[in-house]
């Protein structure tokens, strides 16, 4: 044989480095040799020297050489050519007979095709000072709007509209992060009441300082009865806009979880912690409170918040405070598989610990909750110094 | 004469083993093995053991000389100041059974050259590093050197002479373990997967799990790319105790952390099969019982599949299983309980013949009999488990106690109407 493998190799580097056409003109390479080469690129952080083994290596007759595809992919995803990326993921699956794998190349194919496509306004974001004015507006009479999963009813027809819009939107993102995409077959009522003496009239069971609540019972006649109460106005008379972007996904929320877990308990920490990660903007004063919390030494332990069964036990703020970073914390360091099946295990009846240890395959440690704490712990001190750093005092949230 | 003459002959062969004495008997048999006179008997050992002859039975006996006088004649025959000669000597007596004369003899070729590759061999040391050193010591250096990638002179120098001294079969199982990983390491994917799938051929079970998962994996990827799907450790983002984890993505199966994801993926696969099966059980378990058990054995075996890749991470659901087990008899418990109570309450109600009373205290006791050996069922099923299943552990503990004074006083007023 004229040329050995690493010869090959070299040539086609060579040919690339040198600006040849690359289609056509460069020598196939051996399978296994090129795409190990790729890979140790690849994890040396040289994305562009991983592409181009990994293109060269496409070409090769050798059994299995398709499989540098997903390293052209990779190289590709780094380097933030995200198009291009998805692509080189699609030529992976289209030959890729492994359902594990194909999954994963899917994966990452739909979240190149997200990073390059415009992140989509949501809630009152959208909404103008008229607007606002008109959804303060109160009509004699009682409209309804009805979506796939909602029957709206508010005194105010462009209000209606816009929650029942917003209520679908709320809901496919709680669903994919509880439900894993899973759909939603039920409908629910959403009553928008005037103002709070309105809404305390006919939400009986809801809180006496609530603005919002949900109910999930099953009614005299045997049917469930899914029900979020809201209000319009606030005590000024003014449409809140915290109700399209705060009240309605976190009773919706409550609402998916209460179907979620069934008669199972679902500790109240982790509860309105999810109720309050489904909200559609940041709570940045409630990250600040966890943090002062955590470092004046007055938040509870973790293992004590997630046995809490009600927060007039301790300060409410900074319980909802370090339920949401608890939250949000575990959202952001789990994949979204790990995520729902942690929330599988505790509707089984598992603490969060053991849910937490079932959903990464780790056998069981005692230490666990304890090295979890510090972990989240010292995660909400770094969120909370960063806000502070960027002197955050004049965001409302 | 003939002593002599046998023994020339055995010289001649000077390499041979030493050879075995010959008894011919006066009806024409002949057996062959170490023959000793004794009491007017000929007693021969053969391989299956000794046979005894009246010496009055013996046509002949043809004597062959013993190793220790071969080995004798055979040093008498070399220099002894040649290295190389007393080795060969050394050799024949190791190969004839003579180890203390063998010792003694590479001793000797020692002193005269310290190097001498063969003796030192034969005494178990091989040279590595410049220097002589037994095998224990060697494998601790090879497997040093695999960890620290230094794999081409593992496999090319210190192996192979590792291998010429090696005879310990846990050792020479080391060795070929420390060869695949390095193979494997070398990116020799092919080689690897063989290796592995011979070590899972000949390894203890608890070992053997895992060089079949290895090979499977390496059959399954030949190209040696494996595709992390997630963070690996699982732990490492959520508890961020490893500042370098593996990310998601094509890694090549050289890396000893990639082997890693790769075998607990492959755990993690014999875990949820479990879980499916520990579903179906559950489903089972109030119509069919003889069925739900059936299931949480095989359960149980994907489980023991998944300990023996990745230690203790099926254990929660061993748990579960153990903790389901304990309600299923606890409910059987509860059945047999009442069967007592309301036997209990018929003692008490009726006036009853000694016969009758008799038997009713025999049936009480059966039915405590009964509760006592559920009540050891859990303790056996929940024992394993002390720090998960405390309660179950305390309370059957405790139930036992009772049943046990109970059956005590059954048991005198039986002895007592007898």
């Amino acid at each position: 044989m004229p040329f050995d493998s690493r010869t090959i190799l070299a040539l086609c580097l060579l040919a690339a480095v040198i600006g040849l056409p690359a289609r056509g003109a460069d020598p196939p390479v051996p399978a296994v040799e090129g795409i190990q080469q790729g890979l140790t690129a690849l994890s040396e952080g040289d994305g562009r020297l991983a592409e181009q083994i990994a293109l060269a290596v496409t070409r090769s007759p050798d059994r299995g050489a398709w499989r540098a595809w997903l390293i052209v992919a990779t190289a590709r995803e780094r380097l933030g050519r995200k198009d291009e990326a998805a692509d080189a993921y699609r030529e992976f699956m289209s030959r890729c007979a492994d359902p594990g794998e194909r999954a994963y190349a899917a994966g990452c194919a739909r979240r190149c095709d997200r990073a390059k496509a415009a992140p989509a306004a949501d809630g009152s974001r959208r909404l103008t000072d008229d607007d606002l004015a008109r959804l303060a507006e109160v009509a004699d009479q009682t409209f309804t709007e009805s979506s796939e999963h909602f029957v709206v009813r508010a005194r105010n027809a462009e209000l209606a509209r816009i929650v029942a819009r917003q209520a679908e939107a709320d809901l496919e993102r709680i669903c994919g992060t509880l439900l894993g995409g899973q759909a939603y077959p039920h409908t629910v009522d959403i009553h928008i009441w005037t103002d709070v003496a309105e809404y305390r009239r006919h939400a009986t069971s809801a809180a006496e300082w609530s603005g919002g609540s949900y109910r999930l019972a099953r009614g005299e006649d045997g049917f469930m009865i899914r029900r979020i109460d809201l209000t319009q106005l606030d005590a000024q008379r003014r449409f809140d806009p915290a109700v399209l972007d705060r009240v309605l996904p976190h009773e919706m929320c409550h609402l998916v979880i209460g179907e979620l877990f069934g008669g199972a308990h679902c500790p109240l920490a982790i509860n309105e912690g999810l109720a309050m990660m489904a909200e559609a903007t940041t709570h940045n004063g409630r990250i600040r409170l966890a943090g002062a919390a955590v470092a004046t030494g007055a938040a509870t332990d973790l293992s004590a918040l997630l046995r809490l069964g009600r927060c007039d036990d301790v300060n409410p703020d900074v319980f909802y405070a370090l339920s949401y970073s608890l939250m949000a914390f575990l959202h952001s360091r789990l994949t979204a598989g790990q995520f729902r099946e942690t929330l599988g295990h505790l509707k089984d009846g598992l603490a969060l610990d053991e849910a937490l240890q079932r959903a990464l395959y780790e056998p069981p440690n005692e230490e666990f909750l304890a090295s979890l704490e510090r972990s989240w712990r010292a995660e909400v001190l770094r969120q909370s110094q960063f806000l502070q750093a960027l002197d955050v005092a004049a965001i409302p949230y | 004469m003939n002593r002599v003459l046998a023994l020339l002959t055995a010289l001649a062969l000077l390499a041979a083993p030493a050879g075995a004495d010959r008894v011919l008997l006066k009806d024409g048999r002949t057996f062959e093995g170490k023959v000793t006179e004794a009491d007017g008997n000929v007693l021969i050992e053969v391989s299956y053991g000794t046979v005894k002859f009246p010496a009055a039975q013996v046509e002949s006996i043809e004597r062959m000389p013993t190793a220790d006088e071969v080995l004798q004649w055979q040093l008498g025959q070399i220099d002894r100041s040649d290295p190389d000669a007393l080795c060969q000597a050394a050799e024949w007596a190791r190969d004839n059974h003579l180890t203390k004369q063998a010792d003694e003899l590479l001793t000797d070729v020692l002193s005269i050259d310290p190097n001498h590759l063969r003796a030192r061999n034969l005494l178990g040391y091989l040279r590595a590093d410049g220097k002589w050193m037994e095998v224990p010591e060697a494998m601790d250096l090879a497997a040093a050197r695999l960890e620290a990638g230094k794999c081409e002179p593992l496999l090319c120098e210190l192996l192979p002479a590792i291998r010429e001294v090696v005879d310990d079969p846990r050792q020479l199982a080391r060795l070929k373990d420390i060869e695949a990983h390095g193979r494997l390491r070398l990116g020799q994917f092919g080689l690897a997967r063989k290796a592995f799938a011979e070590l899972a051929a000949t390894a203890a079970p608890s070992d053997a799990a895992k060089y079949k998962a290895i090979a499977q994996i390496l059959t399954r990827y030949p190209e040696g790319m494996y595709v992390i799907r997630e963070t690996y450790p699982a732990t490492a983002m959520l508890l961020s105790a490893n500042p370098s984890p593996l990310k998601p993505g094509p890694a090549s199966l050289s890396r000893p952390e990639v082997l890693a994801a790769a075998l607990r993926d492959h755990a993690k696969a014999e875990v949820a099969r479990g879980r499916d099966l520990m579903n179906q059980a559950r489903g089972l378990a109030k119509t069919e019982p003889e069925a739900a058990k059936a299931r949480y054995e095989l359960a149980g075996e994907c489980f023991d599949a998944a300990d023996a890749i990745v230690p203790r991470i099926a254990r929660s659901y061993r748990v579960e299983i153990a903790r389901r087990q304990v309600e299923a008899i606890t409910d059987g418990i509860k059945v047999e309980a009442q069967k007592f109570d309301l036997l209990k309450e018929e003692l008490g109600k009726r006036n009853l013949s000694p016969i009758a009373y008799r038997d009713l205290l025999t049936r009480m006791l059966r039915t405590l009999n009964n509760i006592r050996s559920d009540l050891n069922a859990v303790l056996r099923l929940a024992e394993p488990f002390e720090r998960e299943l405390i309660l179950e552990i305390t309370d059957a503990k405790g139930e036992l106690q009772t049943i046990n004074a109970l059956r005590d006083v059954l048991t005198e007023q039986l002895n007592a109407l007898r």
